[in-house]
Protein backbone atom coordinates (compact mmCIF):
# COMPACT_ATOMS: atom_id res chain seq x y z
CA UNK A 1 0.00 0.00 0.00
CA UNK A 2 1.50 3.37 -0.99
CA UNK A 3 -0.97 5.49 0.96
CA UNK A 4 -3.19 4.18 3.72
CA UNK A 5 -5.57 6.56 5.45
CA UNK A 6 -7.53 5.10 8.36
CA UNK A 7 -10.39 6.81 10.19
CA UNK A 8 -8.90 10.29 9.68
CA UNK A 9 -10.44 13.11 11.72
CA UNK A 10 -9.14 16.64 11.15
CA UNK A 11 -10.09 20.10 12.34
CA UNK A 12 -9.52 23.57 11.00
CA UNK A 13 -10.22 26.53 13.24
CA UNK A 14 -11.76 24.15 15.82
CA UNK A 15 -14.27 22.91 13.28
CA UNK A 16 -14.15 19.21 12.45
CA UNK A 17 -14.03 18.81 8.67
CA UNK A 18 -12.77 15.27 8.11
CA UNK A 19 -14.86 12.85 10.13
CA UNK A 20 -13.47 9.35 9.83
CA UNK A 21 -12.06 9.22 6.31
CA UNK A 22 -10.64 5.89 5.17
CA UNK A 23 -8.89 5.41 1.83
CA UNK A 24 -6.06 3.26 0.45
CA UNK A 25 -4.02 3.58 -2.74
CA UNK A 26 -1.56 1.22 -4.33
CA UNK A 27 1.35 2.29 -6.52
CA UNK A 28 0.35 2.43 -10.17
CA UNK A 29 -3.24 3.44 -9.42
CA UNK A 30 -5.18 6.59 -10.20
CA UNK A 31 -7.90 7.51 -7.74
CA UNK A 32 -10.39 10.32 -8.08
CA UNK A 33 -12.14 11.95 -5.15
CA UNK A 34 -15.29 13.81 -6.06
CA UNK A 35 -17.61 15.67 -3.82
CA UNK A 36 -19.74 18.74 -3.32
CA UNK A 37 -18.33 22.05 -2.06
CA UNK A 38 -17.53 21.94 1.63
CA UNK A 39 -17.17 18.14 1.75
CA UNK A 40 -13.54 18.43 2.87
CA UNK A 41 -11.75 17.83 -0.44
CA UNK A 42 -9.16 20.61 -0.12
CA UNK A 43 -8.78 19.91 3.61
CA UNK A 44 -7.73 16.36 2.77
CA UNK A 45 -5.01 17.70 0.46
CA UNK A 46 -3.77 20.17 3.09
CA UNK A 47 -3.77 17.58 5.89
CA UNK A 48 -1.78 15.15 3.75
CA UNK A 49 0.70 17.92 2.84
CA UNK A 50 0.99 19.01 6.48
CA UNK A 51 -0.28 22.58 6.44
CA UNK A 52 -0.20 24.45 9.76
CA UNK A 53 -3.51 25.01 11.51
CA UNK A 54 -4.98 21.75 10.21
CA UNK A 55 -5.12 19.57 13.26
CA UNK A 56 -5.47 15.82 13.10
CA UNK A 57 -7.51 14.65 16.10
CA UNK A 58 -7.80 10.95 15.32
CA UNK A 59 -6.83 8.26 12.82
CA UNK A 60 -3.62 7.43 10.97
CA UNK A 61 -1.94 8.03 7.63
CA UNK A 62 0.82 5.73 6.40
CA UNK A 63 2.77 6.77 3.31
CA UNK A 64 5.37 4.46 1.79
CA UNK A 65 5.53 2.56 5.05
CA UNK A 66 6.06 5.59 7.28
CA UNK A 67 3.81 7.54 9.62
CA UNK A 68 3.18 10.56 7.39
CA UNK A 69 1.66 12.77 10.08
CA UNK A 70 4.89 12.89 12.11
CA UNK A 71 6.78 14.64 9.32
CA UNK A 72 7.09 18.31 8.37
CA UNK A 73 5.70 19.44 5.03
CA UNK A 74 9.10 19.48 3.30
CA UNK A 75 9.97 16.01 4.64
CA UNK A 76 6.77 14.68 3.11
CA UNK A 77 7.80 16.17 -0.24
CA UNK A 78 11.21 14.52 0.03
CA UNK A 79 9.44 11.23 0.82
CA UNK A 80 7.57 11.59 -2.48
CA UNK A 81 4.31 13.40 -1.80
CA UNK A 82 3.29 16.32 -3.99
CA UNK A 83 0.23 18.56 -3.70
CA UNK A 84 -0.70 20.55 -6.80
CA UNK A 85 -2.71 23.42 -5.37
CA UNK A 86 -6.02 24.83 -6.39
CA UNK A 87 -4.76 28.37 -5.86
CA UNK A 88 -1.01 28.56 -6.48
CA UNK A 89 0.46 31.47 -4.51
CA UNK A 90 1.97 34.56 -6.19
CA UNK A 91 5.41 35.51 -4.83
CA UNK A 92 6.81 38.82 -6.14
CA UNK A 93 10.58 39.27 -6.36
CA UNK A 94 11.46 35.56 -6.62
CA UNK A 95 12.16 34.34 -10.13
CA UNK A 96 10.44 31.09 -11.04
CA UNK A 97 13.69 29.61 -12.31
CA UNK A 98 15.55 30.36 -9.08
CA UNK A 99 12.68 28.91 -7.07
CA UNK A 100 12.50 25.72 -9.15
CA UNK A 101 16.21 25.05 -8.80
CA UNK A 102 16.17 25.76 -5.05
CA UNK A 103 13.21 23.42 -4.62
CA UNK A 104 14.51 20.58 -6.78
CA UNK A 105 17.96 20.72 -5.19
CA UNK A 106 16.49 20.83 -1.67
CA UNK A 107 14.47 17.72 -2.42
CA UNK A 108 17.36 15.94 -4.11
CA UNK A 109 19.60 16.74 -1.16
CA UNK A 110 17.01 15.35 1.25
CA UNK A 111 16.78 12.20 -0.88
CA UNK A 112 20.54 11.79 -0.82
CA UNK A 113 20.90 12.58 -4.52
CA UNK A 114 23.37 14.96 -6.15
CA UNK A 115 22.30 18.58 -6.72
CA UNK A 116 22.05 20.15 -10.16
CA UNK A 117 24.34 22.96 -11.25
CA UNK A 118 22.77 25.92 -13.06
CA UNK A 119 23.54 24.70 -16.58
CA UNK A 120 22.34 21.12 -16.23
CA UNK A 121 19.23 22.28 -14.39
CA UNK A 122 18.39 24.74 -17.14
CA UNK A 123 18.56 21.93 -19.67
CA UNK A 124 16.30 19.72 -17.58
CA UNK A 125 13.73 22.47 -17.00
CA UNK A 126 13.60 23.43 -20.65
CA UNK A 127 12.94 19.86 -21.75
CA UNK A 128 10.06 19.46 -19.28
CA UNK A 129 8.74 23.01 -19.74
CA UNK A 130 8.48 22.78 -23.51
CA UNK A 131 6.01 19.89 -23.37
CA UNK A 132 3.79 22.13 -21.19
CA UNK A 133 4.15 25.15 -23.46
CA UNK A 134 6.18 27.09 -20.88
CA UNK A 135 8.84 29.35 -22.42
CA UNK A 136 11.96 30.97 -20.95
CA UNK A 137 10.19 34.30 -20.50
CA UNK A 138 7.68 32.68 -18.17
CA UNK A 139 10.47 31.03 -16.18
CA UNK A 140 12.16 34.38 -15.63
CA UNK A 141 9.05 36.00 -14.19
CA UNK A 142 8.38 36.07 -10.45
CA UNK A 143 6.52 32.99 -9.19
CA UNK A 144 2.95 33.03 -10.52
CA UNK A 145 2.82 36.84 -10.57
CA UNK A 146 0.47 37.97 -13.30
CA UNK A 147 0.05 34.40 -14.58
CA UNK A 148 -3.32 33.40 -16.01
CA UNK A 149 -5.22 30.50 -14.44
CA UNK A 150 -3.93 28.20 -17.17
CA UNK A 151 -0.33 29.35 -16.77
CA UNK A 152 -0.47 28.76 -13.02
CA UNK A 153 -1.71 25.21 -13.45
CA UNK A 154 0.88 24.46 -16.11
CA UNK A 155 3.54 25.71 -13.70
CA UNK A 156 2.16 23.45 -10.96
CA UNK A 157 2.43 20.55 -13.39
CA UNK A 158 6.02 21.48 -14.25
CA UNK A 159 6.94 21.48 -10.55
CA UNK A 160 5.32 18.08 -10.22
CA UNK A 161 7.29 16.66 -13.15
CA UNK A 162 10.53 18.08 -11.74
CA UNK A 163 10.01 16.72 -8.24
CA UNK A 164 9.07 13.23 -9.49
CA UNK A 165 6.68 12.31 -6.67
CA UNK A 166 5.50 8.82 -5.76
CA UNK A 167 2.08 10.26 -5.03
CA UNK A 168 0.73 13.38 -6.70
CA UNK A 169 -2.40 14.93 -5.25
CA UNK A 170 -4.14 17.24 -7.68
CA UNK A 171 -6.48 19.63 -5.89
CA UNK A 172 -9.09 20.99 -8.33
CA UNK A 173 -6.43 21.26 -11.00
CA UNK A 174 -9.19 21.81 -13.57
CA UNK A 175 -10.62 24.93 -11.92
CA UNK A 176 -10.02 28.06 -13.96
CA UNK A 177 -8.89 26.16 -17.06
CA UNK A 178 -10.31 26.32 -20.55
CA UNK A 179 -10.42 23.12 -22.54
CA UNK A 180 -7.09 23.67 -24.32
CA UNK A 181 -5.22 24.37 -21.10
CA UNK A 182 -6.94 21.40 -19.49
CA UNK A 183 -5.65 19.10 -22.25
CA UNK A 184 -2.06 20.38 -21.90
CA UNK A 185 -2.12 19.95 -18.12
CA UNK A 186 -3.73 16.48 -18.36
CA UNK A 187 -1.13 15.38 -20.91
CA UNK A 188 1.64 16.53 -18.59
CA UNK A 189 0.09 14.72 -15.64
CA UNK A 190 -0.32 11.55 -17.68
CA UNK A 191 3.40 11.42 -18.46
CA UNK A 192 3.86 10.87 -14.74
CA UNK A 193 1.74 7.70 -14.70
CA UNK A 194 3.97 4.76 -13.93
CA UNK A 195 3.76 1.42 -12.11
CA UNK A 196 5.62 2.86 -9.11
CA UNK A 197 3.54 6.05 -8.82
CA UNK A 198 -0.01 6.95 -7.90
CA UNK A 199 -2.29 9.90 -8.51
CA UNK A 200 -5.04 11.25 -6.30
CA UNK A 201 -7.22 13.56 -8.35
CA UNK A 202 -9.52 15.78 -6.31
CA UNK A 203 -12.21 17.38 -8.41
CA UNK A 204 -15.72 18.75 -8.36
CA UNK A 205 -16.45 17.93 -11.99
CA UNK A 206 -16.20 14.83 -14.14
CA UNK A 207 -14.61 16.80 -17.03
CA UNK A 208 -10.99 16.37 -15.89
CA UNK A 209 -11.49 12.61 -15.63
CA UNK A 210 -12.09 12.42 -19.40
CA UNK A 211 -8.41 13.26 -19.75
CA UNK A 212 -6.90 11.71 -16.63
CA UNK A 213 -8.68 8.37 -16.49
CA UNK A 214 -9.08 7.03 -12.95
CA UNK A 215 -9.08 3.39 -11.88
CA UNK A 216 -11.21 4.20 -8.86
CA UNK A 217 -13.67 6.94 -8.00
CA UNK A 218 -14.67 7.90 -4.46
CA UNK A 219 -17.39 10.20 -3.26
CA UNK A 220 -16.43 12.46 -0.34
CA UNK A 221 -19.34 13.96 1.55
CA UNK A 222 -19.42 15.58 4.99
CA UNK A 223 -15.85 14.52 5.74
CA UNK A 224 -16.08 10.82 4.85
CA UNK A 225 -15.87 8.57 1.81
CA UNK A 226 -19.49 7.55 1.35
CA UNK A 227 -19.21 5.56 -1.85
CA UNK A 228 -16.49 4.00 -3.99
CA UNK A 229 -16.56 2.47 -7.44
CA UNK A 230 -15.00 2.40 -10.87
CA UNK A 231 -14.88 5.17 -13.50
CA UNK A 232 -18.61 4.71 -14.15
CA UNK A 233 -19.33 6.28 -10.75
CA UNK A 234 -18.01 9.63 -12.00
CA UNK A 235 -20.44 9.53 -14.93
CA UNK A 236 -23.28 8.64 -12.61
CA UNK A 237 -22.43 11.61 -10.37
CA UNK A 238 -22.32 13.92 -13.36
CA UNK A 239 -25.72 12.69 -14.54
CA UNK A 240 -27.57 12.47 -11.24
CA UNK A 241 -25.74 14.89 -8.92
CA UNK A 242 -24.19 14.39 -5.50
CA UNK A 243 -27.44 14.51 -3.57
CA UNK A 244 -28.67 11.39 -5.32
CA UNK A 245 -25.49 9.35 -4.83
CA UNK A 246 -24.40 10.55 -1.40
CA UNK B 1 19.14 72.80 9.45
CA UNK B 2 18.12 71.69 12.90
CA UNK B 3 17.82 72.73 15.66
CA UNK B 4 15.92 75.99 15.15
CA UNK B 5 17.33 79.45 15.85
CA UNK B 6 16.57 79.09 19.56
CA UNK B 7 18.51 75.81 19.63
CA UNK B 8 15.43 73.64 20.11
CA UNK B 9 15.13 70.21 18.49
CA UNK B 10 11.62 69.06 17.52
CA UNK B 11 9.75 66.67 19.82
CA UNK B 12 7.12 64.17 18.74
CA UNK B 13 4.50 66.85 19.47
CA UNK B 14 5.51 68.51 16.23
CA UNK B 15 3.41 66.70 13.62
CA UNK B 16 6.24 66.26 11.09
CA UNK B 17 8.30 64.54 13.80
CA UNK B 18 5.45 62.51 15.29
CA UNK B 19 7.33 59.21 15.09
CA UNK B 20 10.88 60.53 15.29
CA UNK B 21 11.40 62.57 18.42
CA UNK B 22 14.69 64.45 18.16
CA UNK B 23 14.55 66.30 21.48
CA UNK B 24 17.20 64.05 23.04
CA UNK B 25 19.72 65.44 20.57
CA UNK B 26 19.63 68.70 22.52
CA UNK B 27 21.40 66.93 25.38
CA UNK B 28 24.25 65.71 23.23
CA UNK B 29 27.54 67.50 23.53
CA UNK B 30 29.77 66.52 20.70
CA UNK B 31 33.13 67.67 19.46
CA UNK B 32 33.42 68.86 15.89
CA UNK B 33 33.42 66.06 13.38
CA UNK B 34 33.71 66.17 9.66
CA UNK B 35 31.65 65.44 6.60
CA UNK B 36 33.74 65.15 3.47
CA UNK B 37 32.12 64.81 0.08
CA UNK B 38 34.07 63.33 -2.78
CA UNK B 39 32.72 63.51 -6.27
CA UNK B 40 33.97 61.83 -9.44
CA UNK B 41 33.05 64.96 -11.42
CA UNK B 42 34.81 68.28 -10.80
CA UNK B 43 32.83 70.72 -8.70
CA UNK B 44 33.42 74.10 -7.37
CA UNK B 45 32.81 74.47 -3.66
CA UNK B 46 29.19 73.60 -3.17
CA UNK B 47 27.92 73.61 -6.75
CA UNK B 48 27.97 70.70 -9.11
CA UNK B 49 26.73 71.08 -12.69
CA UNK B 50 26.17 67.94 -14.70
CA UNK B 51 25.35 67.61 -18.37
CA UNK B 52 25.40 65.06 -21.18
CA UNK B 53 25.05 61.38 -20.48
CA UNK B 54 27.23 60.26 -17.60
CA UNK B 55 27.47 58.37 -14.35
CA UNK B 56 28.80 60.31 -11.39
CA UNK B 57 29.68 59.03 -7.93
CA UNK B 58 29.28 61.16 -4.83
CA UNK B 59 30.68 59.76 -1.60
CA UNK B 60 30.02 61.32 1.79
CA UNK B 61 32.47 60.27 4.46
CA UNK B 62 31.36 61.02 7.97
CA UNK B 63 33.78 61.13 10.89
CA UNK B 64 32.64 61.01 14.55
CA UNK B 65 31.51 64.30 16.08
CA UNK B 66 29.15 66.90 14.79
CA UNK B 67 29.17 67.86 11.14
CA UNK B 68 27.08 69.30 8.36
CA UNK B 69 27.32 69.65 4.64
CA UNK B 70 25.37 70.89 1.69
CA UNK B 71 25.57 70.70 -2.04
CA UNK B 72 23.71 72.14 -5.00
CA UNK B 73 23.41 70.03 -8.10
CA UNK B 74 22.18 71.30 -11.44
CA UNK B 75 21.20 68.80 -14.09
CA UNK B 76 21.38 70.51 -17.46
CA UNK B 77 18.56 70.41 -20.00
CA UNK B 78 18.35 67.25 -22.15
CA UNK B 79 20.96 65.42 -20.09
CA UNK B 80 20.76 61.88 -18.76
CA UNK B 81 22.66 61.48 -15.49
CA UNK B 82 23.12 58.62 -13.07
CA UNK B 83 24.20 59.82 -9.65
CA UNK B 84 25.48 57.19 -7.23
CA UNK B 85 25.49 58.71 -3.77
CA UNK B 86 26.78 56.88 -0.70
CA UNK B 87 27.02 57.69 2.99
CA UNK B 88 29.61 55.84 5.03
CA UNK B 89 31.46 56.32 8.31
CA UNK B 90 35.21 56.74 8.38
CA UNK B 91 35.32 54.92 11.74
CA UNK B 92 32.98 53.86 14.55
CA UNK B 93 31.97 56.48 17.12
CA UNK B 94 29.09 58.79 17.84
CA UNK B 95 28.45 61.13 14.96
CA UNK B 96 25.67 63.60 14.34
CA UNK B 97 25.69 64.54 10.69
CA UNK B 98 23.28 66.76 8.81
CA UNK B 99 23.29 66.97 5.13
CA UNK B 100 21.34 68.79 2.47
CA UNK B 101 21.28 68.22 -1.24
CA UNK B 102 19.43 70.58 -3.55
CA UNK B 103 18.90 69.31 -7.05
CA UNK B 104 17.44 71.16 -9.99
CA UNK B 105 16.43 69.36 -13.16
CA UNK B 106 16.18 71.53 -16.25
CA UNK B 107 13.76 70.79 -19.10
CA UNK B 108 13.82 67.22 -20.41
CA UNK B 109 16.60 66.24 -18.02
CA UNK B 110 16.73 62.80 -16.53
CA UNK B 111 18.34 61.89 -13.23
CA UNK B 112 18.65 58.41 -11.78
CA UNK B 113 19.73 58.84 -8.19
CA UNK B 114 21.05 55.80 -6.33
CA UNK B 115 21.36 56.47 -2.64
CA UNK B 116 22.89 54.17 -0.04
CA UNK B 117 23.25 54.92 3.66
CA UNK B 118 25.43 52.38 5.46
CA UNK B 119 26.74 54.42 8.37
CA UNK B 120 28.15 53.01 11.56
CA UNK B 121 25.42 51.81 13.93
CA UNK B 122 26.18 54.57 16.45
CA UNK B 123 25.68 57.40 13.95
CA UNK B 124 22.80 59.84 13.77
CA UNK B 125 22.07 61.00 10.27
CA UNK B 126 19.61 63.70 9.28
CA UNK B 127 19.49 64.38 5.59
CA UNK B 128 17.34 66.26 3.16
CA UNK B 129 17.11 65.97 -0.58
CA UNK B 130 15.20 68.71 -2.34
CA UNK B 131 14.45 68.26 -6.00
CA UNK B 132 12.90 70.79 -8.35
CA UNK B 133 11.66 69.28 -11.57
CA UNK B 134 11.52 71.24 -14.82
CA UNK B 135 9.32 70.61 -17.80
CA UNK B 136 9.17 66.95 -18.95
CA UNK B 137 12.02 66.06 -16.61
CA UNK B 138 12.30 62.73 -14.82
CA UNK B 139 13.72 62.01 -11.40
CA UNK B 140 14.11 58.48 -10.10
CA UNK B 141 15.59 57.55 -6.75
CA UNK B 142 16.45 54.02 -5.59
CA UNK B 143 17.52 54.05 -1.95
CA UNK B 144 18.95 51.41 0.36
CA UNK B 145 19.27 52.20 4.06
CA UNK B 146 21.03 49.79 6.40
CA UNK B 147 23.06 52.05 8.67
CA UNK B 148 22.87 54.54 11.55
CA UNK B 149 21.25 54.19 14.94
CA UNK B 150 18.89 57.00 14.06
CA UNK B 151 18.33 58.28 10.57
CA UNK B 152 15.83 60.46 8.86
CA UNK B 153 15.83 61.20 5.20
CA UNK B 154 13.46 63.84 3.92
CA UNK B 155 12.76 63.95 0.24
CA UNK B 156 10.96 67.05 -0.99
CA UNK B 157 9.94 67.07 -4.61
CA UNK B 158 8.63 70.14 -6.33
CA UNK B 159 6.93 69.26 -9.58
CA UNK B 160 7.22 72.77 -10.97
CA UNK B 161 6.46 72.16 -14.63
CA UNK B 162 4.09 70.03 -16.67
CA UNK B 163 5.15 66.60 -17.88
CA UNK B 164 7.53 65.96 -15.01
CA UNK B 165 7.69 62.57 -13.34
CA UNK B 166 9.23 61.37 -10.09
CA UNK B 167 9.78 57.88 -8.76
CA UNK B 168 11.04 56.79 -5.36
CA UNK B 169 11.89 53.18 -4.54
CA UNK B 170 13.29 52.87 -1.04
CA UNK B 171 14.31 49.91 1.06
CA UNK B 172 15.22 50.07 4.74
CA UNK B 173 16.81 47.03 6.40
CA UNK B 174 17.04 47.66 10.13
CA UNK B 175 17.71 45.63 13.24
CA UNK B 176 18.71 46.04 16.88
CA UNK B 177 17.79 49.49 18.18
CA UNK B 178 17.91 51.16 14.76
CA UNK B 179 15.34 53.78 13.86
CA UNK B 180 14.95 54.77 10.22
CA UNK B 181 12.60 57.49 9.01
CA UNK B 182 11.73 58.28 5.42
CA UNK B 183 9.60 61.38 5.10
CA UNK B 184 8.53 62.65 1.71
CA UNK B 185 6.54 65.56 0.42
CA UNK B 186 5.63 65.73 -3.21
CA UNK B 187 4.14 68.96 -4.42
CA UNK B 188 2.30 68.57 -7.69
CA UNK B 189 2.19 72.23 -8.65
CA UNK B 190 1.43 71.94 -12.35
CA UNK B 191 -0.93 69.82 -14.47
CA UNK B 192 0.14 66.50 -16.02
CA UNK B 193 2.74 65.49 -13.46
CA UNK B 194 3.12 62.07 -11.93
CA UNK B 195 4.81 60.45 -8.96
CA UNK B 196 5.29 56.88 -7.73
CA UNK B 197 6.59 55.85 -4.31
CA UNK B 198 7.31 52.31 -3.17
CA UNK B 199 8.74 52.11 0.33
CA UNK B 200 9.69 48.79 1.88
CA UNK B 201 11.01 48.08 5.34
CA UNK B 202 12.43 44.85 6.73
CA UNK B 203 12.57 45.28 10.50
CA UNK B 204 14.15 42.83 12.87
CA UNK B 205 14.59 42.74 16.66
CA UNK B 206 13.49 46.12 18.10
CA UNK B 207 14.02 48.18 14.96
CA UNK B 208 11.56 50.92 14.04
CA UNK B 209 10.71 52.11 10.58
CA UNK B 210 8.85 55.29 9.77
CA UNK B 211 7.35 56.39 6.49
CA UNK B 212 5.47 59.64 6.20
CA UNK B 213 4.36 60.17 2.64
CA UNK B 214 2.92 63.52 1.75
CA UNK B 215 1.32 64.32 -1.57
CA UNK B 216 -0.04 67.78 -2.27
CA UNK B 217 -1.92 68.54 -5.45
CA UNK B 218 -2.38 72.26 -6.18
CA UNK B 219 -5.84 73.48 -7.28
CA UNK B 220 -4.91 73.88 -10.95
CA UNK B 221 -2.70 70.76 -11.17
CA UNK B 222 -5.24 68.67 -13.06
CA UNK B 223 -4.35 65.22 -14.49
CA UNK B 224 -1.96 64.58 -11.62
CA UNK B 225 -1.13 60.94 -10.98
CA UNK B 226 0.28 60.28 -7.52
CA UNK B 227 0.75 56.82 -6.08
CA UNK B 228 2.35 55.57 -2.91
CA UNK B 229 2.77 52.11 -1.42
CA UNK B 230 4.34 51.15 1.87
CA UNK B 231 5.11 47.55 2.77
CA UNK B 232 6.83 46.41 5.93
CA UNK B 233 7.97 43.01 7.02
CA UNK B 234 8.32 42.63 10.77
CA UNK B 235 10.72 39.80 11.56
CA UNK B 236 11.00 40.40 15.29
CA UNK B 237 8.10 40.51 17.76
CA UNK B 238 9.26 43.93 18.98
CA UNK B 239 9.90 45.51 15.60
CA UNK B 240 7.63 48.42 14.74
CA UNK B 241 6.53 50.26 11.62
CA UNK B 242 4.77 53.61 11.57
CA UNK B 243 3.20 54.67 8.30
CA UNK B 244 1.41 57.93 7.74
CA UNK B 245 0.09 58.83 4.31
CA UNK B 246 -0.90 62.47 3.96
CA UNK B 247 -2.80 63.39 0.83
CA UNK B 248 -3.95 66.95 0.29
CA UNK B 249 -5.74 67.20 -3.00
CA UNK B 250 -7.14 70.52 -4.17
CA UNK B 251 -7.76 69.59 -7.83
CA UNK B 252 -10.68 67.42 -8.96
CA UNK B 253 -9.38 65.61 -12.04
CA UNK B 254 -6.55 63.57 -10.50
CA UNK B 255 -5.59 59.99 -9.75
CA UNK B 256 -4.06 59.46 -6.33
CA UNK B 257 -3.73 56.25 -4.40
CA UNK B 258 -2.00 55.00 -1.30
CA UNK B 259 -1.69 51.67 0.41
CA UNK B 260 0.09 50.26 3.43
CA UNK B 261 0.69 46.72 4.61
CA UNK B 262 2.56 45.68 7.72
CA UNK B 263 3.04 42.11 8.75
CA UNK B 264 4.99 38.93 9.16
CA UNK B 265 5.88 36.56 6.33
CA UNK B 266 2.84 35.32 4.49
CA UNK B 267 1.75 31.94 5.87
CA UNK B 268 0.29 30.86 2.52
CA UNK B 269 3.51 31.62 0.67
CA UNK B 270 5.58 29.80 3.30
CA UNK B 271 3.38 26.73 3.02
CA UNK B 272 3.57 26.87 -0.76
CA UNK B 273 7.37 26.89 -0.75
CA UNK B 274 7.58 24.14 1.88
CA UNK B 275 5.12 22.06 -0.14
CA UNK B 276 7.72 22.24 -2.92
CA UNK B 277 10.38 20.81 -0.64
CA UNK B 278 12.07 23.92 0.79
CA UNK B 279 12.96 23.61 4.48
CA UNK B 280 11.39 26.34 6.65
CA UNK B 281 14.58 28.40 6.97
CA UNK B 282 15.19 28.32 3.20
CA UNK B 283 11.56 29.22 2.50
CA UNK B 284 11.77 32.21 4.85
CA UNK B 285 15.04 33.35 3.30
CA UNK B 286 13.61 33.11 -0.21
CA UNK B 287 10.52 35.14 0.73
CA UNK B 288 12.55 37.87 2.42
CA UNK B 289 14.89 37.92 -0.56
CA UNK B 290 11.93 38.32 -2.89
CA UNK B 291 10.51 41.16 -0.79
CA UNK B 292 13.84 42.98 -1.03
CA UNK B 293 14.57 42.21 -4.69
CA UNK B 294 11.20 43.58 -5.70
CA UNK B 295 12.47 47.10 -4.78
CA UNK B 296 16.07 46.82 -5.91
CA UNK B 297 14.97 45.61 -9.34
CA UNK B 298 14.13 49.25 -10.05
CA UNK B 299 17.81 50.15 -9.95
CA UNK B 300 19.66 50.30 -13.28
CA UNK B 301 21.42 47.09 -14.17
CA UNK B 302 24.87 48.56 -13.65
CA UNK B 303 24.34 48.99 -9.89
CA UNK B 304 21.65 46.41 -9.21
CA UNK B 305 24.06 43.63 -8.32
CA UNK B 306 26.00 45.80 -5.90
CA UNK B 307 22.80 46.82 -4.12
CA UNK B 308 21.62 43.24 -4.01
CA UNK B 309 24.95 42.03 -2.63
CA UNK B 310 24.71 44.72 0.05
CA UNK B 311 21.18 43.62 0.94
CA UNK B 312 22.15 39.95 0.92
CA UNK B 313 25.03 40.61 3.28
CA UNK B 314 22.51 42.17 5.65
CA UNK B 315 20.12 39.24 5.30
CA UNK B 316 22.84 36.66 5.83
CA UNK B 317 23.94 38.38 9.00
CA UNK B 318 20.48 37.40 10.22
CA UNK B 319 21.11 33.70 9.61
Amino acid sequence: MLLDIQNLHAKYDDKEILKGLTLSLKAGEVHAIMGPNGAGKSTLGYVLAGRDNYEVSDGSVTFAGENLLENETEQRVAAGLFLAMQYPVEIPGVSTMNFLRTAVNAVRKARGESEYDAASFLKLVRSKASQLGIDDAMLKRPINVGFSGGEKKRMETLQMLLLEPKLAILDETDSGLDIDALKIVAQGVNTLRAPDRALLVITHYQRLLDYIKPDFVHVLAAGRIVKSGGPELALELEAKGYAHVA
Amino acid sequence: MLPDAAGIWPTSKVEAYKYTDLSRLGKLTLPDGSLTSRCSAPYNGELLTLSGAQTVTLEHLIAPGRSAGQLLIEIAAQSDITLIESHTSTQPGLALAQQALRITLQGNARLTHIRTQALDLSAIHLSTTQVTLGRDSQYKQVALVTGAELSRHELHLNMQATGSRAELYALQLLRGQQHGDITTTIAHNQPHTSSVQLIKNVLDEQARGVYQGGIRVAPHAQKTDGQQQSRALLLGPHAEMNTKPELEIFADDVKCSHGAAIGALDEQALFYLRARGLPLAAARALLIDGFVTDVLDYAPEAVRETLQAHAHAWLEHKA
